[in-house]
């Protein structure tokens, strides 16, 4: 089965087309990177995947229910991570996670556990607004991930990471992948989504350019930063 | 997700905005308040002096009126110091009138002056002549322009359904009606002829205004969005939530008036007050008007933290938010003299006027119409957040 399904989606925001059938699948425990240069249409796409963004044409199944028509069905397979930590720093990590914990009905059980697995525990009654960038983002990824959703999208998940939470992020979403998740992530580190992903959808101006697995690509070329440089270049 | 909402409000910004608006209230019942009680005696004095000059005009004036009257000259005769005369002329009526008014100064001040001042004195003096101002009979505009009800002849009316009213429930009527009492000063708080209304209002702003621009800031309205709960509810939530603690801060405040102006000067809740009616004048225990007044104060507080939350939302931006907002309060202000219009929402500050059913609208009505506004400005937030692409 599919996990997510984009069928040709076009979206124009003030008069500007900023995806022109953006159209790939991504299927049952598959890691797929997200690539494109600045303005590519990335966020578009992932706004778009989350319901955030109505598409003026096409449509977005998750787990094969439709994104505007069973929207409840399709988020309940869905946890997402933005770019920026979305955190209250009013409150603590573990009141940001418990508010998020009722509405998705995740038992005291699994929330500990999602404490654990993202490696919070000493500081999970801190205020989120002490936490570092690292912890930011792992709090972050403990929102999206704990309902233990079918599709996880991580948007730049290694922005202003240390080499040590990289490592930590890593390990996070191997972990995800063996529990039953796919994961989509978009990153600009290569050499990251050369470790993590199976498979790349690189996309400019709205656009798919390529649909490749990461075997193919290293099969053809030395890196995929080489890829990378013959497709945008 | 209820507690957490709950915790969001009260964060360090919202305590510290309480505890400032709560010693706001302390100095303003000290400097307000207290001293206008305090400077009632001197204040009286000069009103004293101010009127006996009036007085006195007036007196000269009828007595000159009365001379050139041949039935003066006679009674005069044969008792120099009242004008009785059969069938007394309004003449005669309004100089003995006059005389009393000069009589009652007289006394007031004598007992302000004194070492052991009697305060309720001067009441019963006011409620003394207050009766004798019964015997005229045709108040015509001159003598409505003189002052001798002590304003005007309306004002007389009121004072004299509130001294009945007293009188028939064997009460003490208090004699200096600016003695801080806790319910003297809240109801003069939120009568809507203060200023601290306005203040209310922006402290209501000041408590609500963050939290859709930080969100928006943050991208929290991203994970609200993709949970798979309905998004009008967390509109809602929110707003009740907000509604009612911002209610709660308010009220806190006002409690804490109360209590200060009881503790020190009494509760005051056994006095009465005027009422308008169609019909007339009524006097009604303060106990109802303060629940009536602070009952339209809830839904006004709830209305304004709607209104809060719709253009913070809208705006998403702190800066716009407070612009938006300062711009409305200002047209609030400026329509508290303007002329009662339905549709007006901010006319409902005048909250005396409401309660007191001076207002063309009344209470009921001007109560509805906040309600209203707050469901539709609900209503049309939730399809703001519902449809609007982030």
């Amino acid at each position: 089965m599919k996990v997510l399904e984009v069928n040709e989606i076009y979206k124009k925001k003030d008069k500007k087309s900023i995806l022109k059938g953006i159209s790939f699948d991504i299927g049952e425990k598959e890691v797929v990177g997200l690539l494109g240069p600045n303005g590519s249409g990335k966020s578009t796409t992932i706004k778009s995947i989350c319901g955030l963004y109505k598409p003026d044409n096409g449509t977005v199944n998750i787990c094969g229910f439709d994104v505007k028509k069973a929207r409840k069905r399709a988020m309940e397979n869905l946890g997402v991570a933005m770019e920026n930590p979305s955190l209250y720093v009013e409150l603590t990590g573990f009141d940001n996670l418990k508010m998020f914990a009722i509405e998705r009905k995740v038992s005291k059980e699994r929330l500990d556990e999602i404490i654990e697995l993202i490696g919070l525990s000493d500081n999970i009654h801190r205020k989120a607004g002490t936490y570092s960038q690292g912890m930011k983002m792992r709090l972050n990824l403990g929102l999206a991930i704990m309902h233990k959703p079918k599709l996880i999208i991580l948007d730049e998940p290694t922005n202003g990471l240390d080499p040590d939470a990289v490592f930590q992020l890593r390990s996070i979403i191997y972990r995800l992948r063996e529990d039953g998740s796919s994961i989509m992530f978009s990153s600009h580190q290569l050499s990251e989504v050369e470790k993590i992903a199976d498979r790349i959808i690189a996309i400019d101006k709205g656009k798919v350019l390529s649909q490749k697995t990461i075997i193919e690509i290293k099969g053809k070329y030395n890196h995929l930063e080489d890829f990378y440089k013959g497709l945008y270049n | 997700m209820w507690g957490c909402e709950i915790r969001l409000f009260f964060n360090k910004k919202n305590i510290v905005t309480l505890i400032i608006g709560m010693l706001i209230c302390i100095c303003f019942f000290a400097m307000k308040y207290e001293k206008k009680y305090s400077d009632y005696k001197s204040d009286r004095l000069d009103e004293i002096e101010v009127e006996n000059r009036q007085i006195d005009i007036w007196i000269d004036y009828y007595k000159s009126e009365l001379e050139s009257n041949m039935s003066y000259k006679i009674a005069k005769q044969s008792m120099p110091f009242r004008m009785e005369l059969e069938g007394d002329s309004q003449e005669a009526i309004l100089y003995n009138l006059w005389k009393d008014y000069e009589q009652k100064n007289m006394l007031t001040k004598r007992n302000l002056q004194s070492d052991k001042y009697d305060e309720a004195k001067i009441g019963e003096y006011d409620i003394e002549f207050d009766y004798k101002l019964g015997q005229v009979k045709n108040v015509g505009s001159l003598i409505d322009y003189t002052k001798l009800f002590r304003n005007h002849y309306d004002d007389w009316q009121k004072r004299m359904v509130l001294h009945k009213k007293y009188k028939d429930e064997n009460i003490v009527e208090p004699s200096v009606k600016i003695k801080p009492t806790g319910s003297y000063v809240v109801s003069d708080m939120i009568s809507g002829t203060n200023p601290i209304l306005v203040t209310v209002l922006l402290y209501v702003f000041l408590i609500n205004f963050e939290i859709y621009p930080s969100e928006y800031e943050r991208e929290m309205n991203v994970q609200l969005k993709i949970l798979p709960s309905n998004t009008y509810y967390f509109v809602l939530r929110r707003i009740m939530i907000r509604s009612i603690c911002s209610v709660f801060e308010v009220m806190l405040c006002f409690i804490e008036l109360f209590v200060l102006g009881t503790i020190k000067y009494g509760s005051g809740l056994e006095s009465f007050e005027i009422v308008k009616l169609r019909e007339g004048y009524i006097a009604v225990s303060i106990r109802i008007l303060l629940l009536k007044e602070l009952l339209y104060l809830v839904l006004l507080i709830m209305f304004f933290t709607t209104l809060t939350l719709f253009i913070s939302m809208w705006q998403k931006d702190v800066m716009n938010s407070f612009v938006v907002i300062s711009i409305l309060l200002m047209c609030a202000i400026m329509s508290i003299g303007e002329k009662i219009s339905k549709c007006n929402p901010f006319v409902t500050l005048r909250i005396s006027e409401m309660s007191h059913g001076y207002g063309k609208i009344g209470l009921l009505k001007s109560g509805g119409y906040l309600v209203l506004w707050s469901v539709i400005i609900c209503m049309i937030m939730m399809l703001l957040y519902e449809k609007r692409e982030d």
